[in-house]
């Protein structure tokens, strides 16, 4: 599609628009400082080291839907009814299968640790 | 004799076979580190910066990143060379939504438990200029910059996902709606509402 195509009636050049876009953070990652890189280059060894020594567990695989099953209705059961209003934050609604999806539960094993954190900085 | 000698010189075969199936494993498994290692090099800042943008937050970016890289390291590393690119950006996504959901239990955990929640400061505000650029140089490179990544930050999650993936890594709309775990009209309506609210955000001319 060519540029002038892209043009529309208010002429705002979206091409135009996307290739500034990219530059601007095409240069952000070469200005990265040293400290920056040299903690970038720390993770992909360990990443890479860690490939090495950690065998896939397949062992543990057939138990993944069984956790899961038990953790949802773990959660539903306690935290579902008699839930007070939940202020808005500023939550999109766009945003709002992420906070809904059922793809990853690991947030829910770590809400005894909000909870800690909470007690914690409102006793300090 | 014969016999015996016959099956030692078999025995000899199969071990000289065996070494040489040992050492061609071997190497296999140092080029498929070396590819992965060249594959984590080309994509670690861009994925930091991704990670950076959507948390607002260098340490928990960075734990993103390293995330991303150990479960394709772990899970993925026996897969097409080709493969890496999608699979990792739909790693380093699916994180990425992790961290905002454990962000948003989170806030809502200290409103529930707090009447007067503390301001959090900006991490990005107290961290010092390690290159020791002047405040002249560096206003002039990161103004622009500055603004962009403001206007991406105050994107809701799903269309700062799309444009980054759509216009910055070049998905198109299906790898892009692999990678968010969404449908591809999502992706669409996603990216064409981040195209009009950067444009808003930046102005019509940030781009001249």
């Amino acid at each position: 599609m060519s540029k002038q195509m892209k043009k529309d009636s208010t002429n705002f050049d979206e091409q135009a628009f996307l290739e500034k876009a990219r530059n601007e953070l095409d240069q952000s990652c070469e200005r990265m400082d040293g400290q920056t890189l040299s903690r970038l280059n720390s993770i992909r060894h360990a990443a890479l080291e860690h490939g090495k020594k950690s065998p896939a567990k397949v062992f543990l695989a057939p138990f993944g839907g069984l956790v899961t099953a038990c953790v949802l209705v773990f959660v539903v059961s306690v935290f579902y009814p008699g839930q007070p209003d939940i202020p808005d934050n500023g939550t999109a609604i766009e945003d709002l299968d992420i906070l809904t999806s059922a793809e990853s539960l690991e947030l829910f094993e770590n809400l005894e640790f909000y909870q800690w954190l909470e007690e914690n900085e409102s006793s300090v | 004799m014969a016999a015996l000698l016959g099956k030692s010189d078999s025995f000899i075969a199969l071990g000289y076979d065996n070494l040489q199936g040992h050492s061609d494993s071997g190497r296999k498994a140092l080029d498929r580190n070396h590819a992965l290692e060249r594959f984590l090099s080309s994509v670690e800042k861009r994925a930091l910066r991704i990670a950076q943008i959507a948390t607002s937050n260098s340490d928990d970016a960075f734990d993103i990143v390293q995330d991303a890289m150990f479960k394709l390291v772990e899970k993925y590393a026996g897969k097409n060379e080709n493969e890496w690119p999608p699979l990792f950006h739909r790693i380093l996504q699916s994180r990425i939504r992790d961290w905002y959901r454990r962000n948003t239990v989170r806030n809502r955990f200290r409103s529930w438990l707090s009447s007067d929640p503390a301001v959090e400061e900006d991490p990005f505000q107290s961290v010092a200029d390690e290159a020791g650029r002047s405040p002249e140089i560096e206003l002039q490179n990161s103004r622009s910059i500055d603004a962009l990544e403001q206007a991406l930050q105050s994107l809701p999650l799903r269309q700062q996902q799309a444009f980054m993936l759509r216009a910055w890594e070049g998905f198109d709309v299906k790898e892009t709606a692999k990678a968010m775990a969404c449908a591809e009209g999502s992706v669409k309506t996603h990216y064409s509402r981040a195209i009009h609210s950067l444009r808003a955000t930046l102005g019509e001319h940030w781009h001249e």
